[in-house]
């Protein structure tokens, strides 16, 4: 027994020391182990650079679009990753045809997108892929902001938790590069195509149509050119996006029957509106 | 000496066994376990917000996991390396004014996270030089913070959604 004891006391050592520190180096890059605090900060960074892009383009008031453009975000985050952010949804009084988001769940769709669509499941698919930039945490990564434990999303909290000049300046600067990635730079291509992909998948999965997006960018693509230059300038071109869109619904299985477009309750919200 | 050399083959074969076994948490409200990493293929399941899936094999953006007697696939979308987190906030509906002559203290913030970001200073000079909106920002999220989980539910209801 004593001898069994220690050959398996042995044995339990050998791939500790073989594979252990593989293992931990794995783990270490790979869980990325977010605190409350960590979000709290995301939250915090989002809700500044939201205020910059109502800076941009003011907020189109109509209270009833804006809890029908909320609802649906929230109803969506309830089938995603990240149940801790009170998705936020804004409509920008601007006839551009456009969508943006900001860390922590801050998300915009353009007066111009929404006068585009003809249904709820585009809605839902254009704010599913701006939650998607939020979800996927893509501005953060473009912003390599690194707290001391390599998650990304610790670096909130790294850098704008402490106190001093140096930390503020640090702050503003990636409230303004956040800023240019949205307005100017646009995201990186494999951003674009999680955003798109990964959006059809919340909204296929939510119980909506998964060609909503594919529907909705074969519209716009031949529309008026001052409305979606701005679009075209900051993403890959539509066809690209269908075409990814489409091999994604395959991929995964989305399609089928007894999917949503939400057609009704639209026309009710918006086309009312006039 | 048979038990010792089943003891030690076992050990040799299996040493990872011996470690911290990979385990996905769900964080959507419900994620089906499917049979095939695949929408189409049959569902074998549904896990609940919380569950912990141990995880079996990585696949492209699906993961296969065991859930007692179930063996299938889940999507990436809904599970995460932690358990879920409750909903974090740094408002609350009575909002601050931060714009304007009368400008009242934040006591939205929590004691935490009114240390984090902008000062009001910052904000106003943001607000003057119309770089930033910030009463447009109070304002939706004003009307998003009325918004109730029942509310959510019956909107999906009504919407055949879920």
């Amino acid at each position: 027994m004593t001898k069994a004891a220690l050959a398996a006391a042995i044995l339990l050592l050998l791939p500790s020391l073989a594979f252990g520190g593989d293992l931990r180096a794995r783990a270490h890059a790979e869980l990325q182990v977010v605190t409350t605090d960590d979000v709290k900060s995301e939250v915090a960074f989002g809700r500044e650079v939201a205020a910059m892009i109502l800076g941009k383009y003011p907020l189109y008031r109509d209270e009833s679009l804006t809890r029908y453009v909320n609802l649906v975000a929230r109803m969506l985050a309830r089938n995603s990753n990240r149940p801790e952010l009170n998705f936020t949804v804004g409509v920008l009084d601007t006839d551009m045809i456009n969508g943006f988001s900001a860390p922590g769940g801050y998300i915009f769709v353009t007066k111009g997108a929404i006068d585009a669509m003809d249904d709820e499941a585009e809605l839902a698919g254009v704010i599913a892929h701006e939650m998607m930039h939020v979800s996927q945490r893509h501005i953060v990564k473009e912003l390599n902001i690194h707290g001391s434990d390599l998650s990304p999303a610790a670096g909130f909290s790294h850098m704008i938790g402490g106190a001093g000049d140096v930390v503020k300046v640090a702050f503003v600067k990636a409230m303004d590069e956040a800023v240019n990635i949205l307005f100017e730079r646009g995201y990186k291509k494999q951003d674009e195509i999680e955003a798109d992909t990964l959006g059809t998948e919340l909204i296929a999965t939510a119980g909506y149509d998964p060609e909503a997006l594919v529907r909705y960018f074969e519209k716009i693509k031949g529309g008026q050119e001052k409305e979606t230059v701005t679009l075209k300038k900051l993403h890959p071109s539509f066809d690209e996006r269908i075409g990814w869109i489409k091999q994604a619904v395959e991929k995964n299985g989305l399609g089928g029957e007894g999917h949503k477009k939400g057609v009704e309750r639209f026309n009710g919200v918006i086309r009312k509106k006039g | 000496m048979k038990k010792t050399l089943m003891l030690l083959v076992v050990l040799l074969v299996f040493p990872h066994a011996l470690f911290a076994a990979e385990s996905v948490f769900v964080q959507s409200v419900k994620a089906k376990i499917m049979g095939e990493p695949n929408f189409k293929s049959k569902e074998l399941g549904v896990a609940q917000k919380g569950d912990k899936l141990a995880v079996t094999e990585k696949g492209d953006g699906w993961v296969k996991v065991t859930a007692g007697s179930v063996s299938g696939w889940v999507n990436k979308l809904t599970v995460g390396d932690a358990p879920p987190m409750d909903k974090v906030s740094i408002i609350t509906a009575d909002s601050a004014n931060l714009e304007g002559k009368s400008r009242k203290r934040a006591s939205a913030m929590t004691s935490a996270a009114a240390a984090r970001g902008l000062s009001d200073t910052e904000r106003k000079r943001l607000t003057d030089e119309g770089k930033a909106n910030y009463r447009d920002l109070v304002e939706m999220e004003k009307i998003a913070a009325t918004i109730g989980d029942r509310e959510i539910g019956s909107f999906a209801d009504e919407g055949g959604v879920q």
